[in-house]
């Protein structure tokens, strides 16, 4: 089962386009969207959110198509944006009595648990607030209507690494529930290399994978080596390259192949999720697993 | 129980995994029937993916180690004492048969091998 | 519907920060201050419907908003409705406002119902071709949109006194007078035409745009 469905997804914006993307979210698990900046990420998720208008294709949100004008299924959604989109001038009440009432589903109870937790005085006013402060206002708001499908955008940019580990403790106990889903996009890996379940990675508008996090990271191989090895032959098999005056760096898509290719004469590593990006925006050529 | 990962060793997390639970089974630490902590719960714990933690788990089931009950949980195999002890004899002969093929490579012979042996347990205080 | 009436409800708690701002302003447009009151009624009901309408129109209020689990026609409707009911308040409020002034003045209190009637007409077609407008422009443009509005407020309700106190228009509210059910009727059939034609016109350039 999953909790969203993304097929042949499509958006033209003439300098920048979203081609024909699709994937899925599995149900009960966390599913890391990765790619450089302005690989469309955030345009995926306004495009889920009903932001961005869907132009073609077909999104589905726990079964239940999403199109232009339908708004319902946002109910069983949990949306946190990458910027604040509360009203500065309120406070953090007076912005949680707007948002309560939307919800079938609200839990005062939990909100108010939320905001001790993360010790949010709830009479500042949200312009008042630290960054760290307002994506844990957001992530309360959003937590507290009981969503099972949580879409987070960026959350981790521009926050300390303190609050990051905290954030990943809360996702791992919102995930304990089985009927749970996470959605959470990020340049930032090091979040995902842990918890990730599933990794979808997007570049310059076109998906280079979409996998469990284990299989991406047992397929590809970081390779070092002399740059004497490098020819045509072996480029091909190389994702990107990162050559040096004392060796090169690269990344292959295929742990096995690679390892028929350059038997004991070079380096393999297992690559982390950082470096399958950099090498692959670095290569500039999407491939698929 | 203890499960202490490392994300720096190259070891693949999952492994890391069933190896310390292995042993903790195998050495006697966790006694059959007792219940593991779910997969949810120890992907928690241990702030790693929730697949990770259920191929750790479908591994140790594989081995016979623990059984896994639908809505229950997870459990160390009870009655199987017999099978755990053939587990640990072939890990131990797997190693010895290292041992060996390092020796025959020094060279060294069989018996200053056993010689050897007896003289470091000694050291440790053995019988 | 109950989201409806949410989003109304959000835009009254997002007004009560210019709460005091409009009663002084009310104050000092009002008989209480000046000789003459009408300028209160036509700028009032403007007012408040621009600030209605601009407590949402950051790009992120925008974002908020379409995020909620609500149609997007109906954040739409949504701006209507506050809009509305906000006018009629302002209007009532004027109203009471002039007659309190009438009265501490130690004149009888003077209500003109065609005067009244065609002023708060003429509100609800700016409010049609406002909300468009406003739509339309977007986020940068309706700054531009606001600071001519409120000129055109101004300006129009000052016309649209000297425009009644003629003479060719003076016989246009004789007649009108004369027949005040069927020139109300033939004016609020207008007036409701053009909202529901700036509805559509609204929720259609709504419904293409890209947050």
């Amino acid at each position: 089962m999953n909790a969203l469905e993304v097929k042949g997804l499509g958006k033209n914006y003439g300098n920048f386009a979203l081609r024909n993307l699709s994937f899925s979210v599995p149900q009960g698990y966390i599913t890391g969207l990765i790619g450089p900046n302005g690989a469309g990420k955030s345009t995926v998720i306004k495009t889920i959110m009903g932001m961005v208008l869907l132009e073609k294709g077909r999104i589905s949100v726990l079964g239940q198509p999403v199109t232009g004008s339908e708004g319902s299924y946002k109910q069983y959604i949990g949306y946190i944006s990458d910027e604040n989109i509360y009203y500065e001038y309120l406070t953090m009440e007076q912005m949680k009595r707007i948002v309560a009432p939307f919800y079938e589903r609200w839990d005062e109870a939990l909100f108010t648990q939320y905001m001790e937790l993360f010790e949010l005085p709830k009479r500042k006013k949200i312009k008042d607030c630290s960054k760290g402060m307002k994506m844990k206002f957001a992530i309360a708001l959003a937590l507290a209507h009981h969503p099972t499908l949580l879409i987070m955008d960026e959350p981790t940019a521009g926050l300390d690494p303190v609050f990051r580990r905290e954030l990943l403790d809360l996702l791992a106990e919102y995930i304990l529930d089985e009927n749970n889903t996470i959605l959470f996009s990020t340049h930032l890996t090091t979040d995902l290399d842990r918890v990730a379940d599933y990794v979808t990675f997007l570049n310059r508008g076109e998906l280079v994978f979409s996998d469990s996090k284990d299989e991406v990271l047992e397929h590809y191989v970081i390779v070092k080596g002399s740059g004497e090895l490098l020819d045509a032959d072996v480029r091909r098999e190389l994702v990107g390259v990162r050559e040096t005056a004392v060796g090169f760096e690269a990344l292959a898509k295929d742990r096995v192949k690679a390892q028929a290719l350059f038997g004991d004469n070079v380096l393999l590593e297992r690559p982390t999720l950082e470096e399958i990006m950099y090498f692959t925006a670095k290569g500039g050529k999407v491939t698929h697993v | 129980m203890d499960i202490l990962l490392s994300h720096s060793s190259g070891e693949p997390i999952y492994l890391q995994i069933v190896s310390q639970i292995r042993d903790a089974i195998l050495q006697g630490k966790l006694a059959p029937g007792t219940a593991l902590p779910s997969i949810r719960q120890l992907a928690k714990e241990l702030q790693i993916s929730v697949i990770t933690t259920k191929r750790a788990y479908n591994e140790l089931e594989q081995e016979g180690l623990i059984d896994s009950v639908v809505g229950k949980g997870s459990f160390v195999s009870g009655g199987n004492q017999e099978f755990i002890r053939e587990q640990r004899l072939r890990a131990l002969e797997s190693k010895l048969r290292e041992v060996l093929e390092e020796a025959k490579s020094l060279p060294m012979s069989t018996d200053e091998l056993i010689e050897w042996m007896k003289l470091l347990n000694h050291e440790e205080g053995g019988f | 519907m109950s989201s409806l009436i949410h989003l109304v409800r959000k835009d009254l708690l997002l007004l009560q920060r210019y709460i005091w701002l409009l009663c002084i302003y009310a104050v000092v447009f009002s008989g209480f201050v000046q000789s003459d009151s009408s300028p209160l009624y036509g700028m009032l009901p403007g007012m408040v419907l621009i600030l209605a309408l601009n407590a949402d129109m950051r790009l992120p209020s925008q974002q908020f908003l379409v995020n909620l689990p609500v149609r997007r026609s109906f954040l739409v409707l949504s701006k209507y409705v506050s809009a509305f009911a906000l006018m009629l308040v302002a209007f009532a409020f004027c109203m009471l406002l002039n007659a309190g002034a009438d009265l501490v003045h130690g004149q009888a209190v003077t209500i003109h119902p065609v005067q009244l009637l065609s002023i708060l007409l003429t509100q609800i077609l700016f409010m049609a071709i406002y909300i468009p407008l406003y739509y339309w422009l977007g986020l940068n443009g309706a700054q531009y949109l606001n600071v001519a509005m409120i000129i055109v407020v101004m300006i129009g309700s000052q016309l649209a006194t000297d425009l009644l106190s003629r003479e060719d228009t003076l016989r246009l509210s004789e007649a009108m007078t004369a027949h005040p059910a069927i020139a109300g009727l033939l004016g609020v059939c207008v007036a409701a035409l053009a909202v529901v034609i700036s509805f559509g016109v609204s929720n259609n350039i709504f419904a293409r745009r890209d947050l």
